[in-house]
């Protein structure tokens, strides 16, 4: 008697605090509560420069907190379109900035990083691997990239091995990852013998090494675009996030990690 | 023990588990009394409602979590037909929060649910209820005074298991939660960082702790039902 009482007791217990604690996740029980929290949608090769960037913000801007999504450009679009909410969208590529503003979504954009892509191999890889050419040796087994068809340094990727005449002979190698870090990932673990990613993602890893640069001219140029997005049209906090990410402190940031920075060259 | 990151997904989890099972067990006590007792009838057309309810109930186990999610997400989002409702009256937003996850978990786990429940409802004497309304009780005093309480067990084992179930889920919620940084349950912590440079050694203590809530729920929820058909055998 006792015994089923006291099982349907915690039971009711464990319901209601499962229920009554309806707090966002994210927030440790002796914070206070932030009072404004802007949430960014960046490209997965952002992950360092950004997470630095946004806890400058924060602590710059009393009360506000920056919470970050880092995924393929790809996901992050289609989420956005699906009804995720954002303030702003930082694209690997025009196309996927394009899509957004397509929608009606986007209420301002400006193009903010260029990069370049580079092929990087395990760093035991006792394969030799000096030009593209390279890689239609039997020594490369599987290459990896983010999905040819929508993750932008796979569409890159793709771009740059087509204009080589290299795409055709080589498709059958290549693992598609989910964005560049997973590609990155990929090659750390050995699981792929090569792989494509963009080269500030190449230096965060020590156990993946360059073996060379795709010439410039192989793809469309890669611009980063970064999107305010319609929902923070009248938001002046994200407005001055959207500013502050295109000033000169956040330039020195980006530089640090390897990124080119579009807006100086104006 | 565990980072901070850690104890986030850890107490997401529990909260999208916990709130699956609380916002689903009403129905799905009501769905499985329904199932046990409609399972004897001469009656065809309650035989072929009978089959088609169980199907339905049963479809989120058999169906890909991926395309769950997807309907899920069409349900959901804020220009779905229930999203709609969600973001319009109330101001809410189901997708990409932890409701839609909750909901997402209800929905997969809740065949099992059902499943347990309907069980212990079949192991309950039907003459023990009639025998209430013989002795002037209406149905729905015999239900909670007679049946109810003797399907407990059942019931519970349900529970945890639709609960065990709601924390592992994965296909569904990662279609419906996203991707935010500090909004993961534990299966979603973990395949992100797997998904990152050295992310395969730093997620071990993530996959322990999904094997050993997985084991407890299964050893409780098996240690009740055992007890569930030891009553009936009485």
């Amino acid at each position: 008697m006792r015994g089923r009482n006291l099982g349907v007791g915690l039971l009711a217990a464990m319901l209601a605090a499962g229920c009554g604690a309806r707090n966002e996740p994210g927030l440790a029980p002796a914070e206070t509560p932030p009072t404004k929290t802007l949430i960014v949608f960046a490209a997965a090769s952002t992950r360092e420069a950004l997470a630095e960037l946004n806890a400058a913000f924060e602590r710059s801007h009393a009360g506000v907190e920056v919470r970050a999504s880092y995924s393929a450009s790809s996901t992050l679009a289609q989420q956005l379109a699906a009804g995720a909410e954002a303030q702003l969208f930082l694209s690997a590529d025009e196309k996927w900035a394009q899509f957004i503003a397509e929608k009606k979504l986007a209420a301002d954009s400006r193009p903010l990083l260029g990069n370049r892509l580079v092929l990087i191999v395990p760093e035991s890889s006792k394969a030799v691997v000096t030009s593209p050419r390279d890689l239609l040796d039997d020594s490369v087994g599987r290459i990896a990239m983010g999905d040819p068809q929508a993750v932008p340094v796979g569409r890159y990727a793709k771009q740059a091995l087509t204009k080589l005449e290299l795409w055709e002979p080589l498709k059958s190698k290549v693992v598609g990852a989910q964005d560049t870090r997973q590609a990155l990932a990929f090659v750390e673990t050995a699981s792929a013998d090569a792989g494509v990613v963009y080269a500030t993602d190449a230096i965060v890893s020590t156990r993946v090494r360059v073996a060379f640069e795709f010439d410039v001219e192989l793809t469309e140029p890669i611009v980063y675009p970064l999107v305010l997005l319609e929902a923070a049209r009248d938001d002046t906090t994200a407005k001055a996030l959207f500013e502050f990410l295109q000033s000169g402190e956040a330039e020195a940031t980006f530089r640090r990690h390897g990124f080119t920075f579009l807006p100086a060259e104006k | 023990m565990l980072s901070p990151e850690e104890w986030s997904a850890l107490r997401l989890s529990f909260q999208v588990g916990l709130c699956a099972v609380a916002a689903s067990l009403p129905a799905a006590v009501a769905v499985g009394y329904g199932l046990a007792r409609g399972a004897v009838t001469t009656c065809w057309r309650v035989r072929a409602l009978h089959w088609c309810a169980q199907v339905l109930v049963d479809l989120p186990l058999v169906l890909p979590p991926v395309v769950t999610g997807y309907l899920l997400l069409g349900c959901l989002g804020p220009r779905g037909p229930v999203g709609r409702v969600f973001d319009e009256w109330f101001g809410v937003r189901l997708v990409f929060t932890w409701r839609a996850a909750a909901v997402a978990a209800a929905v997969v786990s809740f065949p099992l649910m059902v499943r347990s429940i309907r069980l212990a409802f079949q192991g309950v004497d039907r003459r023990l209820e009639l025998a209430a309304r013989g002795l002037g009780a209406g149905r729905v005093d015999a239900f909670f005074s007679i049946s109810l309480p003797l399907a407990r067990r059942g019931i519970v084992a349900g529970c945890v298991l639709a609960f065990a179930r709601g924390l592992g889920e994965f296909g569904a919620t990662i279609m419906v939660l996203g991707t935010l940084e500090d909004q993961q349950t534990i299966p979603l912590a973990i395949y992100s960082l797997v998904g990152q440079p050295g992310g395969v050694e730093r997620c071990w203590r993530l996959v322990a702790l999904s094997i050993v809530l997985a084991c407890g729920a299964l050893a409780v929820s098996e240690f009740l039902e055992r007890k569930q058909s030891l009553r009936e055998s009485a």
